[in-house]
């Protein structure tokens, strides 16, 4: 008795600990360190220099397009390198860091990943020489709705988008669809997508397409007064006697009222495409006064209602 | 047959709502299979109602729709022996907006 006891006592404890382990780490949350290889400068600007001016002096199609590939994953590897130790102290700094303020404070033309001073003599300074940055146009109000991690998942998703379209040029277009020049403005576009600006720009416009495709799809249905609804029974009931007559003169009523509603049908169109017909000239009147109007009066003039 | 979704204005009264479904299955040759408030949030907190409506086959008969509003499980019970004895099936129940407040209502036909 007494060791069952003792043993529910340790298991107890046991549970207790493990909740206490998991709640602290939930409340810690922290990125692994990166590794040196992420940290430390791998294609140099000494090797990019060589590369560019072998390149330009190559001139069979195959050196070319080697040097063109060693420059553009290089770059691309250092633009990466960047971004994650960028991203990696927005998210370790994310409970201190405050959209509106501080990003005014890191300035809106130069709110980059690499500031100009650290540029100097790099892959990306010489890759974003002359090179000013995107200019955004902002709502303080936006700005401080989102999160950390909303503008992180932004960067990243644009990102994605341009390295998917540069490894795809480099691996399918030979140096003259695609010279290095083009792959470097490819590239400087990476390197922006990976930057405040991009982020906030691209929630700004996700959010913007949401809410206009949310109000687009919220039309509500036109209410509909006694008369309609007298009116709408009186349709149908027509309709349907029409189609299940053998009477044409019946059928080519239903036939002027679709064609009167821009439908374009005949005498001989089987029942059931006319059927759909029908039902589809009335759906369109749900959410449209005037559509409704014209149903009305299309029937009326095709005797199917008085 | 096809199912299709509605929106109806939360802010409008009862009837209104009644007359703008039954329009709807008229015109539309459906019936009403579920009624309730639009889930998710919508433009400028809009209050709005969700129909779905089935298609039906040529020249079946459907009644019209009735919609009654409840106040509680009481009034509930009550409503639908009255509507039992006029003939009337229940539809639905389901809480939607009724002049822009959630009101639990039951559709009969």
């Amino acid at each position: 008795m007494r060791s069952t006891s003792s043993s529910a006592r340790i298991q107890s404890c046991g549970l207790l600990l493990l909740l206490l382990g998991t709640t602290g780490c939930a409340g810690r949350l922290e990125r692994p360190k990166l590794l040196r290889l992420v940290t430390t400068e791998i294609y140099t600007y000494t090797t990019f220099t060589t590369d560019l001016e072998n390149y330009n002096g190559a001139s069979d199609e195959a050196t070319r397009r080697r040097l063109r590939d060693h420059m553009a994953y290089g770059v691309m590897a250092e633009i990466e390198r960047v971004y994650r130790n960028y991203e990696t102290s927005l998210f370790m700094n994310r409970g201190t860091f405050n959209v509106a303020s501080d990003f005014v404070q890191l300035g809106l033309s130069t709110a980059t990943t690499v500031t100009n001073g650290e540029r100097g003599k790099t892959i990306l300074g010489a890759l974003l020489s002359g090179v000013t940055g995107v200019s955004l146009s902002y709502d303080k109000n936006f700005f401080r709705q989102q999160t950390v991690q909303a503008i992180i998942s932004s960067m990243q998703a644009a990102r994605n988008q341009v390295k998917a379209r540069i490894i795809s040029r480099l691996g399918t277009q030979d140096t003259a669809e695609y010279p290095f020049e083009a792959a470097r403005a490819d590239l400087i576009e990476l390197f922006f997508a990976g930057t405040l600006e991009s982020g906030l720009q691209e929630l700004h416009q996700e959010a913007a397409t949401a809410a206009a495709s949310s109000k687009q799809e919220l039309k509500t249905a036109v209410p509909a007064s006694k008369q309609d609804v007298t009116n709408a029974v009186s349709v149908n009931e027509a309709i349907t006697a029409a189609l299940q007559s053998n009477n044409p003169d019946d059928r080519r009523k239903v036939v002027d009222f679709l064609n009167a509603l821009g439908a374009n049908v005949t005498t001989t169109t089987p029942v059931e495409t006319l059927f759909e017909q029908s039902r589809q000239v009335g759906r369109a009147t749900y959410t449209d006064a005037d559509k409704r109007k014209k149903y009305f009066d299309a029937a009326r003039q095709a005797g199917l209602i008085h | 047959m096809a199912v299709d979704k509605q929106f109806i204005d939360g802010t409008l009264a009862l009837d209104a709502q009644e007359d703008t479904l039954n329009f709807m299955e008229r015109v539309g040759f459906a019936k009403t299979i579920n009624y309730t408030e639009s889930p998710g949030d919508h433009p400028d907190g809009m209050k709005v109602n969700q129909a779905t409506l089935d298609d039906v086959p040529l020249g079946q008969k459907v009644k019209p729709l009735h919609l009654e509003a409840v106040d509680d499980s009481a009034s509930a019970a009550s409503v639908i022996a009255d509507q039992l004895r006029a003939g009337r099936v229940v539809v639905f129940h389901d809480t939607v907006f009724v002049s822009g407040e959630p009101t639990m209502v039951i559709g009969f036909r």
